[in-house]
């Protein structure tokens, strides 16, 4: 996870220790986000937990741009392309 | 129980499994026609597949997958599994071994014959894609038909537009299968994740889309991140294997976890398919039928020990089990000896002693037979170092093997195996005659014959590694160490003693290799590894005949037969393993030598004489040997005569290991709890002598 000012940028390759480390960082930091990027390569994830902790971080504070999520789904090279249902 | 434990218990299983393969290949050479064996070998290797892709093993289960399809394709063709295929099995388990343990490791290299063997395997399944083409066709129409009875096609008219998309990516041969995951939510914390069975689906084929259900994720205050809220994840998923395959993916989840189906394209009117009797894959439909089937029947059958149950107990709980049995029988113990017990005049505590002790004894052998185990797992392992011993040295073997239900601690199998390994490349690589030629002008048969042979003997096990090849030469031996000074030319030896003398650490074979085929070659390492068992190697040799290697191993580590002595007042027991004869010497057969020392005549041969309290900074007495007993024992250094105050009797005693403090004095092993109640100290027999040389 890096963060560039009110940008937050992670991986798919974050395990489940990154993830939990990501929703500590975030909880009370919500207001200052603007964006969460997901960066690196795009073949694989590590856990499917990263993808539940934005939909719970999109629900808690819809403004904020999660582009992996707002774009509705997400080609992974190895692991075809992602839809997210959300309701 | 964490990831690390987890891994523990994988390592240890995976371990058993890849050690049964090597096992079962090479029985599997002696008998090709046993399908059933190759079965049970397939069996192995897909169980560590799945086990080694489930705990994130992904090079281990990746290897593993190739090796399972070429012995899935020889137990499913007719094809005689040749010797070069065997050799290429054999490789593939070293290098299962090897990639397994450079995972364990965290080194992400493959081994340098990786590829080499994979090629080979490739070869042989590229072969069976030439010859099998028309059996798979008939196959798959056959299994599709029979999981749309099974669990109800999804034809295109009744699926989503999107599905009539997904089935015009398909390549050729593929199928599209439609996998429902439902993961409960505590799936994180046992390990798995969508992702993990995502990457195992991806090494069985290929995933276009997946449709996960976000619906019931919560806010952040509520959101635990080691739960997972994924109500539902639809994969769609693309692959050439058919649905048994697939569905073995998910063998380590819950049936309630996932659901498969198979998505085909609308049925078209079935036509019957005609079946040639050649063209049928699995089974033989000859004429005969009601005599084939019962025989395919029998093929897939698990084995009879598959059947038997078993546990899995740390063997330190049988350590602890064991140490408070031995508890029980040192009280017992006491309370026999106890002349204030034995002197009550009541029938009933007389009686309850007698039921008391009975019970110990039943209990204690009990469990002692926990910890036995035959010694067939390790003889089997040999089979696999003599191929490839006579192997690497182009002599031809033959190795037979007796007694492998003789039973033996399970601690000692584990330390017993590298011993046998060095001993049994020996017996091959320097005990055998050089060719075949050499071998027949002698009279014996061209192949030369090894034997290994377990067996009990007074108490103890003996473990036997017989050759017939050309023997080990006495004169040169003796000579040999005499020159490197380890003896003087005119000591008097046995033929045993001077054999022994090639497992001493500073003899040097360099010059005798020729001679005695360099026997010597690590041998004092065997040695060091028994003698550490509470063990002893004995050679004999007769040159032209062969050489036979005894190991002689007491039956457990847990319990020791020793011999009772008493010198200045204190109790010592002495492994009975190490005592060749106890006696007390007339005054006449006793002689003294300036500067030499003491000495006892037995039988002609003349024995140093060993004082323990001596040895043992107990006192400055000399008591008179005549009046004292004398215990031969034998060691690496020869025979030698300890003299001790009295005999008081031979017994089974419990070992105790030593504290901190006593555990440096070499000459001590252990301890024992008396049935008085009192502690005698066991006697490391190898350093009693040997460290003293000056006494």
């Amino acid at each position: 996870m890096t963060i560039d000012g009110d940008v937050i940028e992670i991986e798919l390759s974050d395990d489940i220790e990154a993830v939990i480390e990501l929703k500590e960082f975030v909880k009370n930091r919500l207001n200052y986000i603007d964006t969460i990027n997901v960066v690196g390569d795009k073949e694989t994830f590590t856990t499917s937990s990263l993808f539940q902790l934005l939909m719970s971080i999109k629900k808690t504070q819809p403004e904020i741009n999660i582009p992996i999520l707002d774009e509705g789904s997400v080609a992974l090279s190895q692991f075809g392309k992602l839809y997210w249902i959300k309701s | 129980m964490n990831m690390d434990e987890l891994k523990g218990i994988f390592i240890e299983e995976a371990t058993e499994i890849i050690e049964k393969l090597d096992i079962d290949i090479i029985n599997f050479e002696e008998d090709p026609s046993d399908k059933e064996l190759l079965n049970e070998l397939f069996r192995g290797v897909h169980t560590l597949k799945g086990s080694a892709n489930s705990f994130g093993f992904s090079n281990l289960g990746g290897f593993v997958h190739h090796f399972e399809d070429v012995l899935d394709y020889y137990r499913s063709s007719d094809e005689e599994v040749t010797a070069s295929s065997i050799d290429l099995f054999l490789e593939a388990v070293d290098i299962i071994k090897e990639v397994m343990w450079k995972e364990v490791d965290g080194i992400n290299e493959t081994p340098s014959n990786y590829n080499k063997c994979l090629d080979g395997i490739k070869e042989i399944l590229n072969r069976s894609d030439t010859t099998v083409s028309t059996n798979e066709k008939t196959q798959k129409e056959e299994t599709s038909v029979d999981f749309a009875e099974e669990f109800g096609d999804i034809s295109i008219e009744n699926s989503e537009v999107e599905e009539s998309s997904l089935l015009s990516q398909l390549h050729d041969g593929e199928e599209l299968y439609h996998i429902t995951l439902t993961l409960d939510d505590d799936i994180y914390f046992r390990g798995f994740d969508h992702a993990k069975l995502m990457k195992l689906l991806s090494g069985e084929g290929r995933i276009l889309e997946s449709h996960w259900d976000m619906e019931a994720i919560p806010t952040l205050d509520t959101l635990d991140c080691e739960r997972s809220y994924f109500k539902e994840v639809i994969i769609y998923f693309a692959s050439l294997e058919n649905y048994t395959e697939i569905e073995e993916i998910f063998e380590y989840i819950e049936k309630n976890e996932y659901s498969i189906k198979k998505i085909s394209q609308a049925p078209a009117p079935v036509e019957p398919i005609s079946i040639v009797e050649t063209e049928i894959k699995y089974g033989n439909r000859s004429s005969d039928e009601t005599q084939e089937k019962p025989k395919e029947k029998k093929q897939f059958k698990r084995r009879k020990s598959d059947s038997v149950s078993f546990v899995k107990v740390d063997t330190s709980k049988l350590d602890e089990l064991f140490d408070s049995v031995g508890e029980l029988v040192i009280a017992q113990n006491f309370l026999a000896e106890s002349e204030d017990i034995q002197g009550i005049q009541d029938e009933y505590v007389q009686k309850s002693l007698t039921v008391l002790e009975k019970i110990t004894k039943l209990i204690q052998n009990r469990v002692m037979s926990l910890r036995m185990v035959p010694i067939h797992d390790t003889f089997e392992k040999m089979k696999r170092v003599a191929r490839d011993a006579s192997k690497k040295v182009n002599k031809e073997i033959s190795l037979n093997i007796e007694g492998a239900e003789t039973e033996i601690d399970k601690l000692m199998v584990d330390a017993l195996s590298d011993p046998l390994i060095h001993v049994m490349r020996n017996a091959i690589d320097h005990g055998m005659e050089d060719s075949q030629e050499e071998r027949t002008n002698q009279g014996k048969t061209a192949i030369g014959q090894v034997t290994l042979s377990a067996y009990h003997k007074g108490g103890n096990i003996a473990i036997e590694v017989r050759d017939d090849g050309r023997g080990i030469n006495r004169d040169k031996v003796f000579d040999k160490a005499v020159a490197q000074g380890i003896i003087k030319s005119d000591d008097t030896l046995t033929d045993t003693e001077v054999f022994a003398l090639i497992m001493k650490a500073g003899f040097s074979t360099a010059d005798v290799i020729s001679d005695i085929s360099g026997r010597g070659v690590g041998l004092d390492v065997v040695r060091s590894s028994i003698e550490k068992l509470q063990g002893k190697v004995e050679i004999s040799s007769e040159v032209g005949k062969g050489s036979t290697f005894t190991i002689l191993l007491p039956l457990t580590l847990a319990i020791i037969d020793g011999m009772i002595v008493e010198t200045c007042g204190d109790t010592y027991i002495i492994p009975t393993l190490s005592v060749i004869e106890s006696f007390a010497p007339s005054k006449d057969i006793v002689h003294r030598y300036s500067n030499r020392g003491e000495f006892v005549d037995l039988r002609g041969e003349m024995i140093p004489i060993i004082r323990l309290n001596k040895i043992l900074d107990l006192s400055d007495d000399m008591p008179e040997p005549w009046e004292s007993t004398l215990m031969c024992i034998e060691n690496e250094r020869g025979k030698y005569a300890l003299l001790v105050d009295d005999l008081i009797g031979r017994q089974q005693v419990v070992i105790k290991t030593l504290g901190p403090a006593l555990s440096k004095i070499l000459e001590l092993s252990g301890s024992a709890i008396m049935g008085t109640g009192e502690i005698a100290l066991i006697l490391n027999m190898e350093e009693l002598y040997s460290s003293k040389k000056d006494i």
